[in-house]
């Protein structure tokens, strides 16, 4: 069964997949974007993405939720 | 590792919506055409503690790509790579998307199609083309403004423009094309193998999709409904209430 995470493992699994390509952050984004990553590094960085998108929707979720109490 | 409750009921529902989901699409790739597809990963979230409401991220496997097989070479040529991110409440919202085709071996991708519910400055629904032509560049950096303007201003910075940059709009929110409309599009123009009955499949699928998507046009447009059927000779009768949404306001028929 698929697991549902909380925000905090989705960090930290972002994190941890972002440090295992021992570069910065910023050059694994241009890599990607330009193509440049291995196959496997591919398949890591698509995982990446994924945390982006929860990440990013959590947030916004956040800010929907703050701005209807307000 | 934390995992909800399984006692907790609605969660539940909103994790089996969303794996099904996955499991039509791979479902629909395995019974349409040859290829190594596997389940999808999917992953889930839940924003807040007091929501019904899970996000999702679903990605094709394996490596990430779905190898199909061409028909005259026998063996698997193309690959296939399928995204897609989802808010998963009373029905399943899609918030971008992406398919992919490319060719195994080679890391970009000949065809992009994509999907950004919100976007900012690009056609909701588009398709990048991963190709070269110079006038096509040419044609790119013509204009002194808008994003010819940038493009100018990058070349000075040593950043190449790409063909494919541009988005091509294809139908907007509502009106956009499906993923069986790719998979056709591989089997007719690039002689992706098939199994029996594929395209009669991918049709029925087809027709599913549109109807819902007609289904959310007529339930967002009550106007244009009722001024067709009243055309056509039937006597519509309200309901007593206003609908929240009548068109012309429905942004989603205005949208790029």
């Amino acid at each position: 069964m698929t697991e549902i995470l909380t925000l905090d493992e989705v960090k930290k699994r972002r994190n941890d997949l972002l440090k295992s390509f021992e570069m910065p952050e910023d050059k694994v984004y241009e890599l990607a974007r330009n193509y440049s990553l291995r196959s496997q590094e591919r398949a890591r960085f698509q995982k990446i993405e994924a945390y982006d998108f929860l990440l990013s929707s959590a947030a916004a979720s956040e800010n929907e939720e703050h701005h209807a109490i307000a | 590792m934390i995992v909800e409750p399984d006692s907790d009921n609605a969660q539940s529902q909103l994790r089996s919506r969303a794996t099904q989901f996955a499991e039509n699409i791979r479902s629909l790739i395995s019974r349409t055409v040859e290829s190594d597809v596997e389940p999808f990963d999917v992953d889930l979230m839940k924003p807040q503690k007091d929501t019904d409401r899970l996000l999702a991220s679903l990605q094709s496997n394996p490596k990430p790509q779905i190898a199909l097989v061409s028909s005259d070479v026998d063996d698997a040529v193309f690959s296939f790579e399928i995204r897609f991110d989802m808010f998963v409440e009373k029905f399943l919202t899609v918030q971008s998307s992406r398919i992919a085709v490319g060719l195994l071996g080679s890391d970009e991708p000949l065809l992009r199609y994509e999907y950004i519910r919100h976007p900012d400055s690009v056609p909701s629904a588009h398709l990048h083309v991963h190709a070269h032509r110079d006038q096509f560049l040419h044609g790119m950096m013509l204009s002194t403004s808008g994003r010819p303007k940038q493009r100018l201003r990058k070349l000075t910075q040593g950043k190449l423009p790409y063909l494919s940059q541009i988005h091509f709009p294809l139908g907007g929110p509502r009106l956009r094309p499906g993923i069986e409309d790719v998979l056709e599009m591989l089997i007719r123009e690039f002689g992706v193998k098939q199994k029996a009955d594929a395209v009669e499949y991918l049709a029925q699928s087809r027709a599913e999709w549109r109807r819902l998507q007609l289904r959310a046009l007529l339930a967002r447009n009550h106007s244009d409904a009722l001024d067709y059927l009243r055309s056509e000779g039937y006597t519509v009768t309200p309901p007593g209430w206003t609908p929240a949404v009548t068109a012309p306001e429905d942004p989603a028929v205005a949208q790029w």
